[in-house]
């Protein structure tokens, strides 16, 4: 590839760099009275907005309402008038490939575009990647367990391994609404750490050897006939099993 | 335990896998850490495969009945490396390293690619099971099959008729570990984006110019969605890498006509509809995209295509119908049938309903997905200007290829959506839609940067 000469770079890329960047500065001027708190606070807000993980799909951050993508289109597409313009003032070559300008120049202000936000993404990624590794770096398993199921909850379920001990086809009582989260995904959670207490009626058709009872009302007063409770966790949560159990 | 335990365990497939392209690749026209990329895929495909048939004859599935076939596999396929190879001992494993030195953009371009790696990396060694998915469905099913070392709990195991890929790697490592270990189980996942780096980096270096290669690698971890999706141990990013593996294979067989790469893709088409239930529907398609590609091979006489054809259809389908077969004779009249399981058995169309009103509604999330979502950065946009500002004469074959793919994938998608019960996963939730388009989204930087390279250089 030939090396790119000063001109080249004077020519070809300062016209395109300087009307996107004025135009995302400006755009930025515009809309910095709106940011809550102070300017710098409200940046890294919406900077770390731009590293939102979600296992679904990655929620821009909004900006007094709008859509950062709408915004960035819209340099984009203003931003290619001028340019066009500026080409024709200079009487540039046309685009080898299509005879137009105006798609080398996209292309210019898209790559522009696409590297501040792979700069913003990447800041809020580096800025989540601190919180996480302040969380469970050099951690320990149970403590990195902890901190994503809660503290109450694991620690509810590593009682339940205490007392309960092998393979056991338990019953789950709670008052938590399976049907939705948060009761639903903490349903969930149950069941994976207790396997192999199994609370999803995976091993199907054998009778509860045990019941688990989770985040209930009067939990003791819960536990059905046949079963005698073996462990209590707190007020709401106990373990029984079966009385004629050995 | 630390990560490296897990990572020597996962030595043993990859060296099945590599053993097996060293035989089939005879001329050595497949690089050393391609190869490798590739016998991630292979070998940890054919150990699961092993594992489903096992299960599926109701075997224990032990690490005996799991490692000794493997440890023999490997010993007959070195002694066949062995007894084929003329040249002297070192010499295969030689590796050349690039001579020439990276220039200061492409370097910036390597800094950028590895930033995010090692984001991968530590986050998939340290951060264990922590999301919705693997809670529910996968990592828990894993975990009752090492429990349980069989499938026979399979009909009530959640989403009883998802493919078993995930779970049953997952649930060999832990065997091999001794223990569930909710960290190790997940090395697997950041395994999978390297490798998928090494696939796109090989396919376009065979095109463009290291600098342009490495843009491309640029564009892809460039997206946070597709960098997270690597960490978090969902099974899209395993079929984001088979399904891009199996395309950039029949690219390569198309351009070098070896064997390797055809049976290579069959069977990594095979493996996608082995992974995810979508992995059928994508089978279909590679097998559309290998038609049209012996459509184009004009020299060629129709017996050699249909017998190339055959060498593609048969293995693939195979490793298809096994699992769908399994799954629909022996387990069919208890197949869990919930709304929240998406059941290819049980697909209808939705009945007098407004499909018009629905049409709009699904094209309208997909655009406000791939335009206004912070999943893809602006690559969508990037790529329908790089489109717009293409010649027809200057349309390669590959470009054609990957932009027809492209189309095949929304082909399968947007009607599925809007004619049967699955719109509701894209009207009323935003569960699926995002992790359909990154199973595809690989091709879309390789096309960027085919489209817009300098047909000069």
């Amino acid at each position: 590839m030939r090396p790119t000469s000063l001109r080249k770079i004077t020519d070809d890329i300062i016209p395109p760099l300087f009307i996107v960047w004025t135009c995302v500065i400006t755009t930025l001027a515009i809309f910095i009275p709106y940011l809550r708190g102070s300017t710098l606070d409200g940046i890294k807000v919406i900077v770390d907005g731009f590293y939102n993980p979600n296992q679904n799909i990655f929620f821009p951050p909004y900006i007094a309402g709008i859509n950062p993508y709408a915004l960035i289109y819209l340099i984009f597409f203003t931003s290619l008038p001028f340019l066009h313009f500026i080409h024709k003032l200079r009487g540039r070559k046309t685009d080898r490939r299509t005879g137009s300008p105006i798609f080398a120049t996209a292309l210019h202000a898209g790559f522009t575009l696409f590297c501040l936000l792979a700069v913003l993404q990447t800041t809020g990624l580096i800025n989540y990647a601190r919180g996480e590794f302040g969380i469970f770096a050099s951690k320990s398993g149970e403590k990195k367990n902890t901190a994503i199921a809660g503290k109450k909850l694991y620690s509810f379920i590593q009682y339940c391994r205490e007392i309960l001990p092998g393979f056991h086809n338990a019953q789950l009582l709670t008052d938590m609404d399976l049907s939705n989260d948060p009761g639903m995904i903490t349903q969930r959670m149950l069941a994976y750490y207790l396997y192999p207490i199994d609370i999803r009626n995976v091993r199907g058709g054998r009778p509860a050897d045990s019941i688990i009872v989770f985040d209930k009302a009067d939990a003791v007063a819960s536990v059905p006939d046949g079963f005698k409770v073996i462990g209590t966790f707190d007020q709401s949560s106990v373990i029984a099993i079966r009385k004629d159990a050995p | 335990m630390t990560p490296f335990l897990a990572l020597t365990i996962l030595i043993a497939p990859v060296t099945l896998g590599y053993c097996l392209i060293s035989l089939m690749d005879a001329k050595k026209t497949i690089p050393v850490t391609l190869g490798l990329a590739l016998a991630y895929g292979l070998g940890t495909g054919l150990l699961t495969l092993w594992m489903f048939l096992l299960g599926a004859l109701r075997a224990p599935l032990t690490t005996g009945t799991i490692n000794y076939p493997l440890a023999t596999s490997i010993a007959v396929c070195f002694l066949f490396i062995l007894k084929s190879r003329n040249k002297s001992p070192g010499e295969r494993l030689k590796y050349n390293f690039p001579s020439s030195r990276l220039d200061p953009l492409s370097l910036v371009f390597l800094l950028f690619i590895l930033l995010q790696t090692s984001y991968v990396f530590w986050r998939g060694f340290t951060i264990p099971t922590s999301t919705w998915d693997a809670f529910a469905t996968h990592t828990f099913n894993a975990k009752i099959l090492f429990y349980e070392h069989s499938l026979k709990y399979l009909n009530n195991m959640p989403h009883s008729n998802y493919p078993l890929h995930v779970p049953l790697l997952q649930a060999w490592l832990a065997l091999n570990i001794g223990a569930w270990d909710d960290q190790l189980i997940n090395v697997i996942f950041p395994l999978y984006f390297l490798a998928t780096l090494i696939v796109q980096y090989h396919f376009l270096k065979s095109h463009v110019r290291v600098r342009w290669a490495l843009l491309g690698l640029v564009f892809l971890v460039s997206s946070p969605f597709l960098v997270y999706h690597a960490t978090i141990g969902y099974r899209d990013f395993t079929l984001l890498y088979y399904n891009f593996t199996t395309i950039t294979l029949l690219l390569f067989w198309r351009e070098k006509k070896e064997n390797v790469y055809l049976i290579l893709a069959a069977f990594f088409a095979g493996i996608t509809s082995f992974v995810k239930l979508e992995g059928s529907g994508y089978l279909a398609i590679h097998t559309l995209l290998l038609t049209v590609i012996l459509a184009h091979e004009h020299p060629m006489v129709l017996s050699k295509k249909l017998k190339i054809f055959l060498k593609f259809f048969i293995p693939g389908f195979s490793v298809c119908l096994s699992f769908h077969v399994y799954q629909y004779l022996a387990q069919a009249g208890a197949l869990s049938h919930d709304a929240l399981s998406f059941n290819l058995y049980h697909l209808g169309l939705a009945p007098a309903v407004d499909y018009v009103g629905r049409l709009r509604t699904v094209l309208e999330k997909i655009i406000q997905n791939l335009f206004f979502s912070n999943n893809w950065n602006i690559l969508w946009l990037i790529l329908v200007v790089s489109l717009l500002r293409l010649e027809r004469k200057n349309i390669s074959f590959e470009i054609k290829l990957l932009s027809w793919a492209l189309v095949a994938f929304a082909a399968i998608y947007i009607p599925a959506y809007t004619l049967t019960q699955h719109y509701f996963w894209i009207a009323q939730t935003e569960a699926s839609l995002s992790r359909c388009i990154l199973h595809i989204f690989p091709l879309v930087p390789v096309l960027i940067i085919l489209i817009n390279y300098p047909k000069k250089n």
